[in-house]
């Protein structure tokens, strides 16, 4: 991902300095500054207030007792503002207490209650975040290499059906068990990636129309496995649902009665530091970089661009893969569609918020998974629809190019290094 | 690399290359600065120490297995940093943000920086400032006294008379003529419209050594014909090299 | 990396007439052995009326096997000469065409002379008016994306503009009782998509394809949400459209065979023909269309000569996601009435799948739509029927044609060349 500093916005002079905007005055102007030339978790972190705030609105206005109050606004105008306040934080607060703490619990333990239930929500939204970290990563990676990988959803299911099949049609040793499921996973993920990569490579078939096409397939394939009984489904019964894998293939937990943290969320931290080690210290990752960044140049280089969309869809897939082997060995046990998901498109969401970067997926993945987990927890106490959280979290990518957008709006001159760089261009032809 | 040689092998130290792969002919010694330095040479996000290990950074001692040796690409990129007096404040900056200049000079110090047998520069010195031109003439120069063959592809006369040791001119993808440096204008100027002549064989050693030769770029389309002109400097390559090798043994 | 062609050209490891034309012999294979030789006894019926026509077609009736055979001799032929002769593109397509139409009729034969289709014979009208109908938001999205790309703007949010369609004239024709507005409702609403997508792609620049991914989240998560805000508990205010009812042209729709399929549907798809040969027409025989296709190919070419380019690219984008708010309104009002979670299933998606297929032309786009819109209609029929082939099966085989055709018969498509770049001024 290019840093979006380098950019003029249309328009702009680069000549002379944009005028002084009579409204920005010191303080208003630091804290622009601030944002517009600042790190990305600066950004990051208006981006989400931003998105909160409006979600915030949508939640209040569209709750028909605060439409109700507005409907009298200007007989007790206090009473519809307090309204729209109540409606926004109860909602929130019940988001809160979901995701990551609930105070009673605090009080609970205070007097004598479970310790560990204070650690319940973090937990879930760790567990909840694990496969989301796997398939941000698979993004991620791809993205690296300058791939547009929209089929993490079909490499996921690639490695489901791997993971289930070997989880219970065979027996093995305990540990060895879940050892060769999770590699099952990450091998049929790595097949779907591979299948991609190498299209691309040979007959130059764009990877955003294929891995769109592969998803479709590969959820048909999955309805249809999951019906047949010799296929996937469980025997003597309706649903589309898988057997159960077999105890020895299941993730362990660490830590004793919940809250625990799943071996998966371990492995999944494990997968991004492997990711990072491999984009940023290994020759592997250099030519990812390279090829992403500008492919001619990699090319005249005498690296194989083909080469290194293969590897990096391959290895994508196979990450994505591991997302679903250690969401069915670590949470559902078995294959359908609640364990299914959304994973696969959420991963882009992810891997766009996080940079494209290992320790930043890991970041907006429990972001997402927090908002999310807290979601369920809101709709039960305040009946706010779960769709909200979706809403959130697209209104945060989308205003992670705030910089721009604030730039425009205040007519800022761009940041120094930009400027510098349309000037430098701009001489040479 | 865009040599895509229509007739003819190219043998570096009698190796074929003729059909290799862009990396295995790096490897075999032929350096290339491409024609469009931001599209082909460059990486404009990449830092310039990335840049100057663009082609060798997994090989030792800049990399172990897959592992990258971080602090010996420092050193190495420190080293040609100096050599080649790349005007940068750090060895960590984008090299978008250099001068056209500097860039050229990151992409010279990444092709001849190593130990190289064969160079080939396609409009070297297009869109630099004086200081650099003369820089890159002047190594281009030491790379030819070095003993390196050494082809550009220009269509800068001036640049090409006061490089050359022998002057090929193209037309329409064909070779028209071998002259030496103290051809008049006109006459190349005829050459360059596709004025039949005698094409001048390509025998005789220079003074020693290998030789360099100019080609002159006649087409308005240069990006069409470039391609054209590097198959064509593929046979003037392979000539080069040979000679270089006679040169050598009769030594 | 935003531009939906390869940068980097591939070195083209296969061959792809060959590729091509094992590909048109593998269809016309299939015929032979599988629909050939386990062919049933007897012989398939074609209806080719309605009952009810003023002129009934006699139904025509072919032995299974025998007809299985033919087809599939003549695809292998098509591919023998696919391979050696043939080579410019009208013919190309003409044997794409023909060989895909006999795959399906050999299908269908097979499907009709088993013992499960009881002696029904497939009614290849309501199979036409069933595509036809299902075509139409995908044409429609399609040609929105034609709009867009053609100006230089990927626009990965048909699937947003379809979906807030469908909701906006569900809602507004459920509000105000009026079909008509809720139409127009539609339309805009996704029109107001493409000027969001248009305002942050242009304006702040964001990646193209990373907006278009963002914006259906959006309107995937704010429609469920509203959804289940509004319309669950109040379904008679809010979610309660009745459908537009068939128009049939008096005259033209009583011709046989072609009359019920083309001229006796509602409203919808006479606006999509209209759509069609406006944007075919306008983009390509027009000023204006030339003006749009120089600011895809080349802006600033376009812009030394004095046309806008932002501007074009806006007004592009807001039209476009205006026929594809009409696509989305189809989904409800032309269709069930009411409005559910995430309608447009992908749509989106198949429409800029259509639209690439179709090398950004509106006829091609079309006629890669109707491909795309056969398969539901094709499936729905098989499964009256209770043939034994799994739905999802069936439900898999565009997106895997799709797959062929990108990789083996289309291969590298090439899109207006300033396709996803953003446009700065100098």
């Amino acid at each position: 991902m290019t840093d979006d500093a380098a950019v003029l916005p249309p328009g702009q002079q680069e000549s002379e300095p944009a005028p002084e905007r009579g409204r920005l005055r010191g303080f208003d102007r630091a804290i622009i500054e601030a944002i517009v030339q600042g790190s990305p978790a600066v950004t990051t972190a208006v981006a989400i207030v931003a998105a909160l705030l409006i979600g915030a609105l949508i939640i209040a206005f569209s709750d028909a007792t605060v439409l109700h109050a507005w409907g009298s606004f200007f007989a007790a105008p206090g009473a519809a503002i307090s309204a729209t306040w109540q409606s926004a934080a109860a909602a929130y607060s019940a988001l809160f207490e979901g995701a990551i703490l609930n105070p009673h619990t605090v009080a609970a333990a205070l007097h004598g209650g479970s310790v560990g239930a204070i650690f319940y929500p973090l937990s879930e939204t760790a567990s909840q975040a694990t496969p989301l970290i796997l398939t941000g990563l698979a993004v991620a990676l791809a993205f690296r290499a300058g791939l547009f990988n929209i089929g993490a959803a079909s490499q996921w299911i690639g490695g489901a059906i791997v993971v289930t099949y070997l989880g219970f049609a065979i027996s093995l040793p305990p540990v060895i068990h879940v050892i060769v499921c999770l590699l099952g996973g990450f091998v049929g993920g790595a097949v779907m990636g591979w299948l991609v990569g190498d299209l691309k490579a040979r007959t130059g078939a764009h990877e955003v129309i294929v891995t769109i096409m592969l998803n479709y397939v590969m959820y048909n394939l999955l309805s249809y496995l999951l019906g047949t009984p010799s296929a996937l489904q469980q025997p003597h019964q309706a649903n589309l649902t898988s057997p159960n894998i077999a105890a020895d293939a299941q993730l362990p937990h660490v830590g004793g009665p919940p809250p625990q943290v799943g071996v998966g969320f371990l492995i999944a931290l494990a997968a991004a530091v492997g990711m990072w080690w491999l984009v940023a210290r290994s020759t592997v990752g250099f030519e990812f970089r390279t090829v992403g960044a500008n492919p001619s140049a990699a090319r005249t280089a005498g690296m194989s661009v083909q080469r290194t969309w293969v590897l990096a869809m391959l290895l994508a897939g196979g990450l994505a893969g591991l997302s679903a082997a250690v969401t069915i060995q670590g949470s559902f046990y078995s294959l359908n569609f609640q364990s299914y998901g959304t994973y696969g498109i959420d991963g882009i969401t992810v891997a766009l918020l996080g940079r494209a970067k290992p320790l930043g997926v890991v970041l907006a993945a429990l972001l997402f998974s927090a908002l999310e987990t807290g979601a369920t927890t809101m709709e039960a106490a305040t009946q706010v629809p779960v769709d909200i959280a979706e809403v959130i979290e697209g209104l945060i990518v989308l205003f992670v190019a705030a910089p721009l957008l604030i730039r425009a709006v205040f007519r800022m001159r761009a940041a120094q290094r930009g400027g510098m760089a349309a000037v430098a261009k701009g001489w040479n032809g | 690399m865009g040599l895509r040689p229509a007739t003819g092998t190219v043998r570096i130290d009698g190796r074929d290359v003729t059909g290799a792969s862009p990396r295995d002919r790096l490897r075999a010694g032929i350096a290339f600065i491409p024609e469009d330095r931001q599209e082909d040479g460059i990486v404009a996000d990449f830092s310039v120490a990335d840049n100057l290990v663009l082609d060798t950074f997994d090989r030792p001692p800049l990399a172990a297995g897959i592992a990258m040796n971080r602090s010996a690409i420092r050193d190495r990129a420190a080293s040609l940093v100096a050599e080649f007096d790349v005007r940068t404040s750090s060895i960590d900056t984008a090299v978008g943000t250099l001068s056209g200049g500097n860039q050229q000079k990151v992409i010279l110090a990444r092709e001849v920086g190593r130990r190289v047998r064969l160079l080939i520069a396609s409009q070297p010195t297009r869109g630099l400032d004086v200081g650099s031109i003369e820089f890159v003439h002047r190594r281009i120069v030491a790379e030819r006294d070095a003993g390196v063959a050494v082809i550009i592809v220009s269509s800068e006369l001036d640049e090409i008379y006061a490089l050359s040791d022998r002057i090929a001119v193209m037309y329409e993808g064909k070779i028209t003529g071998f002259r030496p440096p103290s051809v008049p204008v006109t006459e190349l100027g005829l050459l360059m419209a596709g004025a039949q002549a005698e094409a001048a064989a390509a025998a005789g050693a220079g003074t020693g050594g290998a030789e360099a030769a100019g080609v002159a770029d006649t087409a308005t389309d240069t990006a069409g014909t470039a391609a054209d002109t590097a198959a064509a400097a593929t046979d003037i390559a392979a000539n080069a090299a040979d000679t270089a090798d006679t040169a050598e043994e009769s030594r | 990396m935003t531009a939906l062609v390869a940068t980097i050209r591939p070195p083209i490891a296969i061959n792809r007439r060959l590729l091509a034309a094992g590909t048109l012999t593998l269809f016309g294979l299939v015929d032979v052995l599988i629909f050939g030789l386990f062919a049933h006894h007897g012989d398939a019926g074609f209806a080719l009326s309605l009952t009810g026509a003023k002129v009934v077609v006699p139904t025509i009736r072919l032995p299974g096997g025998p007809l299985a055979y033919a087809l599939g001799g003549a695809s292998i032929l098509i591919g023998i000469a696919r391979a050696t002769v043939v080579d410019s593109p009208g013919p190309r397509r003409l044997g794409i065409g023909l060989v895909l139409l006999f795959f399906v009729l050999s299908l269908l034969a097979w499907s009709d002379t088993g013992s499960w289709a009881h002696g029904i014979p497939v009614n290849l009208v309501t199979l036409l008016q069933n595509t036809l109908a299902g075509s139409i938001p995908l044409i429609l999205g399609a040609l929105a994306g034609c709009m867009g790309e053609r100006a230089g703007v990927i626009n990965i949010a048909i699937e947003g503009q379809l979906l807030l369609g469908a909701f906006t004239a569900a809602i507004v024709a459920s509000t105000v009782g009026v079909l008509w507005l809720g139409l127009i409702g539609g339309s805009l609403a996704g029109g107001l998509v493409g000027l969001v997508l248009a305002s942050f792609a242009i304006r702040f620049l964001v990646d193209q394809i990373v907006l278009g991914v963002v914006i259906n989240l959006l309107v995937s998560g704010l429609t469920g949400f509203l959804y289940d805000r509004l319309m669950v508990p109040n379904a008679n205010a809010y979610n309660n459209a009745s459908t537009f009812g068939p128009i049939k042209i008096p005259g033209l729709g009583d011709i046989p065979i072609i009359g019920p399929i083309f001229f006796d549907s509602t409203i919808f798809l006479y606006l999509t023909y209209a759509a069609i040969i406006v944007v075919q027409v306008g983009l390509f025989s027009t000023r204006w269309g030339l003006r749009v296709r120089a600011v895809g190919e080349h802006p600033t070419a376009a812009d030394t000569v004095g046309i806008r380019v932002l501007g074009i690219r806006y007004r592009n984008l807001v039209l476009g996601g205006m026929l594809a708010g009409i696509g989305g309104a189809y989904l409800t009002l032309g269709s069930v009435g009411t409005f559910s979670k995430d309608m447009s299933s992908g749509l989106g998606y198949i429409a800029l799948a259509a639209m690439i297929f179709g090398r950004w032309t509106p006829l091609g786009a079309t006629a890669a739509a109707l491909l795309f819109g056969f398969t539901p209609a094709l499936g729905s029929f098989l499964g009256s029927i209770t043939v034994p082939i799994s739905p999802f099966i069936l439900a898999m085989a565009p997106y895997v044609a799709t797959i062929i055709a990108v990789a083996g018969l289309v291969g590298r498509v090439r899109a207006p060349a300033a396709d996803g770049k953003p446009y700065l001024r100098a």
